[in-house]
Order: structure tokens, then sequence, then C-alpha cells
């Protein structure tokens, strides 16, 4: 074998080494985009964070709106489903970075503080409004959890387009090791998933009851 | 990151590796893939024909021998290999009108076992297999022979063209054995030619004699013999405008057969050499391998393939049901959103540069007597008929396991 030919097995590698490690590279940089866009997004959110804790000051004062409270409270709940849902779908997606993991934990803590502030609300208001407190399995890799989850998912969304004016959807993972999350699973006694919590009373747990949850919500 | 996104890569990247390899070396030496070496000397020369059951096709191939322009042929053996049909009768029909041509018969023993028994009839310096099912060109023995004048080479062989392209399983090997002869004669430059197949091989009858004949046991004795031909130092060549035809399979039953078999040859193979890995030539730098590699891609690849096929069907299976059993919608247009990620870009990377890469063997092989190609069948080639392929394998290893070596 000529010696120009015998290089070639070194010739390739380090080519293939060169292509595969830019397109490492290059997929390393759309993954870190795409969470630096939710990043960004989520920015604006705690934004609002900031402006629940002290809506949350406000409502322990004696006069309120409770119909603006109310209606900030569903378009903060509707905003940050939807940029929740775009990080899972970046999550879905990604191979290399975890940053995205990272997220969800915040947007979970901003829910658990949406949640906490819509109890107080019903109790300072006579609101005749509903809140959906859905708990699930972050990436569980259980089939049948996720393909229940998926279906669960799929009904609240229904009643979310539906009811949007007087539901409250509050999707919360149950499995990330949030202390005031757990504290909150302990003290509704959530212990198992899917399970909707309605209105702080109510269950709807299994496939078989998912049905029911029109007989709450009309 | 996920051990079957690690399994990905590695496969992308071991293909990508085997891409770029060939790519340096049809660029380093595309001025030479034509070369026909003078014919400065008559080699005598004799051909063997392995015969079991082929009455449709016995007499062409014995016609199409003759018909060749080289001038010392001195032999043409025909061995009936316990034929049931009229396969003795038919060749024994031409002997009148050739007078070198030979027909021997023998109880049933298999096609290695065959050859090497005609080999004890032969006097001449180069021996040719041809099988009874294929058809050498008018040229293509002088173009081969002229390789022997190097004394290291101990085998050459052709380009294999099917002679049957009218169906569409015949279509799709078409494109594959141009491919093959393509990547065959690029992998002459770093001397690690892989098989000399059975439609047409010539043999210098020295290095024949060197490796002991063909090995019975192995049911690919075309690689088995390619490989102890390189394992003894000998060269192999390939000529790329020698062409041989042979009748590939039309329907799938046999197609399949054909490529458990060839699978289930290269693993016993595999299994024979592993101890030449990375030692003393090619065949244990490269050959050995680039076998094991390419059995290692085929078996993960469909694994990882069914693995995740299997886990979105019962997925899809549950989807369903509980969608029914809670009265939602089965689909929704947010589930038909996929947000491409890594893999997705690879995936498609890698498609696109075979793809590539595919049409340029085909733009090359246009010209040399193989016809041209739709690319609807290049699309279902490199989907559909490349993935069931590995299927082959895994039957192979099965049959491997269960010690079942048989041609059928």
């Amino acid at each position: 074998m000529e010696r120009k030919n015998k290089q070639v097995f070194w010739e390739a590698l380090i080519i293939a080494i060169f292509i595969f490690g830019s397109g490492l590279f290059f997929g390393y940089f759309i993954e870190l985009n795409q969470v630096s866009n939710v990043i960004s997004l989520y920015q604006e959110t705690e934004l609002n964070l900031l402006d629940t804790k002290i809506q949350d000051g406000i409502i322990s004062l004696n006069e309120i709106d409770c119909e603006l409270f109310f209606n900030e409270s569903v378009n903060f709940a509707n905003r940050i489903y939807e940029e929740a849902k775009l990080l899972e779908k970046y999550e879905d997606s990604s191979q290399l970075s975890q940053g995205a993991l990272f997220q969800h934990k915040k947007y979970d803590l901003l829910r658990a503080n949406l949640w906490i502030n819509t109890i107080k609300l019903k109790e300072r208001c006579d609101l005749d409004f509903i809140t959906l407190v859905y708990f699930y399995d972050y990436r569980t890799s259980s089939l049948g959890l996720r393909s229940e989850q998926e279906v669960f998912s799929r009904k609240l969304l229904e009643v979310r387009n539906e009811k949007g004016d007087k539901v409250i959807l509050i999707p919360i993972a149950s499995n990330l090791n949030i202390n005031s999350i757990e504290y909150l699973k302990s003290y509704y006694k959530m212990d198992t998933v899917p399970t909707i919590l309605i209105n702080e009373k109510d269950k709807i747990t299994g496939i078989n009851e998912l049905n029911n949850l029109d007989n709450y919500v009309n | 990151m996920q051990g079957v996104a690690i399994i990905y890569f590695l496969y992308m990247f071991i293909s990508l590796y085997f891409l770029i390899m060939i790519l340096i070396i049809y660029f380093k030496n595309s001025d030479s893939i034509n070369f026909i070496p003078k014919l400065t000397k008559a080699y005598s020369l004799a051909i063997i024909v392995p015969a079991y059951n082929e009455e449709k096709t016995i007499q062409e191939t014995i016609h199409a021998i003759y018909r060749t322009d080289y001038k010392n042929l001195v032999q043409v053996i025909v061995v009936n290999d316990g034929s049931k049909d009229g396969t003795g009768k038919l060749a024994r029909d031409l002997q009148k009108k050739y007078k070198t041509l030979v027909v021997l018969d023998k109880p049933n023993s298999g096609k290695a076992n065959s050859i090497n028994y005609a080999l004890k009839f032969i006097k001449a310096e180069l021996v040719g297999v041809i099988d009874a099912d294929s058809y050498p060109h008018k040229e293509a023995f002088s173009k081969l022979v002229g390789y022997f004048d190097n004394s290291k080479v101990g085998a050459v062989t052709g380009a294999c063209v099917p002679g049957n392209q009218n169906t569409f399983l015949e279509k799709l090997q078409a494109i594959e054995y141009k491919v093959i002869a393509f990547s065959r004669k690029l992998l002459e430059f770093i001397d690690a030619i892989y098989v000399t197949p059975g439609s047409m091989a010539i043999y210098r009858k020295k290095a024949l004699e060197d490796i002991g004949g063909f090995n019975p046991k192995n049911i690919t004795e075309d690689i088995e013999a390619t490989w102890h031909i390189l394992k003894n130092n000998w060269e192999v060549k390939m000529c790329f405008n020698a062409y041989v035809s042979t009748t590939v399979p039309n329907t799938i039953k046999p197609w399949f057969t054909q490529r458990r078999r060839w699978a289930l040859g290269g693993l016993q193979c595999i299994q024979q050499y592993k101890k030449n890995i990375f030692r003393e030539n090619m065949l244990g730098y490269f050959v050995v391998p680039f076998f094991t590699i390419g059995w290692f891609l085929g078996v993960v690849g469909i694994g990882v393939f069914l693995y995740l096929f299997i886990r979105k069907s019962i997925s899809s299976f549950l989807l369903t049901q509980y969608s029914i059993e809670a009265s939602v919608p089965l689909l929704t247009i947010e589930n038909m959103m996929v947000t491409p990620g890594i893999l997705n870009y690879f995936g498609i990377l890698l498609f696109v540069l075979f793809l590539i890469f595919n049409i340029f063997v085909l733009s090359i092989m246009k010209d040399k007597f193989l016809g041209k190609q739709s690319f609807f069948n290049l699309l279902f080639y490199m989907t559909i008929y490349l993935l069931v392929y590995p299927f082959t394998l895994i039957t192979a290893m099965w049959h491997y396991a269960k010690g079942k070596m048989v041609w059928r």
C-alpha cells in the first residue's frame, strides 16, 4: 500500500472528529440558546413574581379590588403556563445541557406562589372561580404514567380553553424535591400522580375519574 | 445524556468516519480507478463453474464464458454438485460445441467442496470461479488477468452487476451493487478488498494451493478464501471495468435468505480470524475490524431502533386507550409540533451526506453499463431497504447460535 493511502485512516479520523466536534458544539450552542430564550422570558416573569409577592401583601390589606386581582392571577397563570410549556418542549429535545431542569424548578416555585395567592384571594373575596392544581411527575420513564399524564394535560387544556375566565390552572411537578412543594403535597395529602386538586378540596386521580372533572367546572 | 443518545452519537461518529475515509480514498485515487493493466503475458486460465440445480442458467453461463475474448482459456470445468434437475445433462450437451468443456459429477457436498474437487484437475496458472447463474462480459477476463503480472497478486475480481433489473427489488439491488462495486474498488487502494465474490473471481493457482483451497465449513467460501489470501500476504485487486452479470433474487424470501447467508458467513469469518485483529497486515488492521464494526453498527442500530419503536408503539397504544376512556382528543396540533434537537440535526446531516454520497456513486457509475436509477428508488433504498438489512444480521446470529450453518 502506498504511503499516501496509509494516511487516510488518520486523515479521516481528524476530519470526522472535526465535523463531529463542530456538530456537538453547534448543537450545544442551539440548546443553550433555547434555554436562554426561556431565561429571558423568565426574567420578565420574575418581575411578575415580585408583583405576586406584593399582591400577597396587598391581599392582607382591608380594601382590594378582587376582580382586578383575579384577572391578574388568571393572566399570570396563563403566562407561566405557556412559558413552562415552551421550556418543556426544549427539554424534550435537549441532549447536551441541563440548564432547562433548573429553569423548570423556578417555574414550579412561581406556580406554587401563584397557588398560595389564589387561596388567599378566595379567603378575602367572594369570587366564583375554580383552582385546578395539577400534580404530575417530571420526566417520568414509565410509559403508562407518561401516557396517563398526557391525557390529563389534554383534558386540562380543554377545560382551560373552554372556561378560561373561571379557571386557574396550575400544573406543578411533584418530584423535584422543592421543600415548599413537598410541604403542600403533604398538607393536601397528594400521594399519587397524576392528581388534580380542585379548589383545595376534591381530588381527581386516575383516568377513570377524569370524566368527573366536567362536573366540577360546569 | 441518556444511554440511547450516547449509542446514537457513537453510531453516527463511526458512520461518518467510514464515509469520510471512503471519500478521501476516492479523491486521492480518482485517476487510477479506471486503470486496466495491459496484457503482457497470456497466462493459462481455467474456469470452474460449481452448479447445483442451475438448469435455467447453466448453458447461458457456459456460453458467456466461451464468448469472452481471452485467448488462453484452456479449460472450463462444470462441477455438477448432485443436482436434482437437468443441470448435468444440459452442461454435457454443450461439450460437442466446446471441446475444452469438462463436466464433473459428484454427490452434493456444497460449493467449496465442488471447487476444491475441480482444482485437482486443473493445470493452468490461473483459476477462475464463476457462479452458474453469472455471465462474464466479453472483455472481463482480459481486463482481470493483467493484474497477475504483479507476483504478489493472489486474486482479482471485477464489478458484479445485476443481470435482471426489471422488478422493484431488482432495481434496489442494482443500486446496492453499484455502491458495493464502487466501495470495493476504493478499498483496493488500502489493500482491503474483503471478498472476491463467487460471481467472478480469478485466483493465482499457487495462492489457492497456499491457502489449501476453499474452506467447506464456511458458507461464504469466497469471503473466507479472500481473508485467507490476505492473511498469507497476497494482494487482492479489483478491475472496475471488468463486468459480470449475475442473477439477483427477485422476491423477498430468497433475497432475505441470501443476505442472511452472507451475514452468517461473515460471522463465521470474524470468529475464525478474530485472533488476527490488529496484527500483521490489512486483514487484521482493517478488514476484520471493519466487518466487526459493521456487525456492531447493524445490530446495535436495529436494537436501538426497535427499542424506540416499541416504546413509541406502547406509548401510542396507552395514550389512545386512555384518551378514549377520558373522552379527550386523540391527537392535538400541539402533539404534532416537534422541536428538533441535536440528535435530529445529526441524523438529518448524516442522511444527507449518505444521500449525496450515493448520488455521487450513481453518477459515476451511470455510464458503466449499469443504467440509471430513479430518485425514488434511491430514497427507498436508503430508508426501507437498508433498514431491513440488520434483520438479516439478527437472524444470522440466531442461526449461528443454533449451529444452523446452512446455505438455504
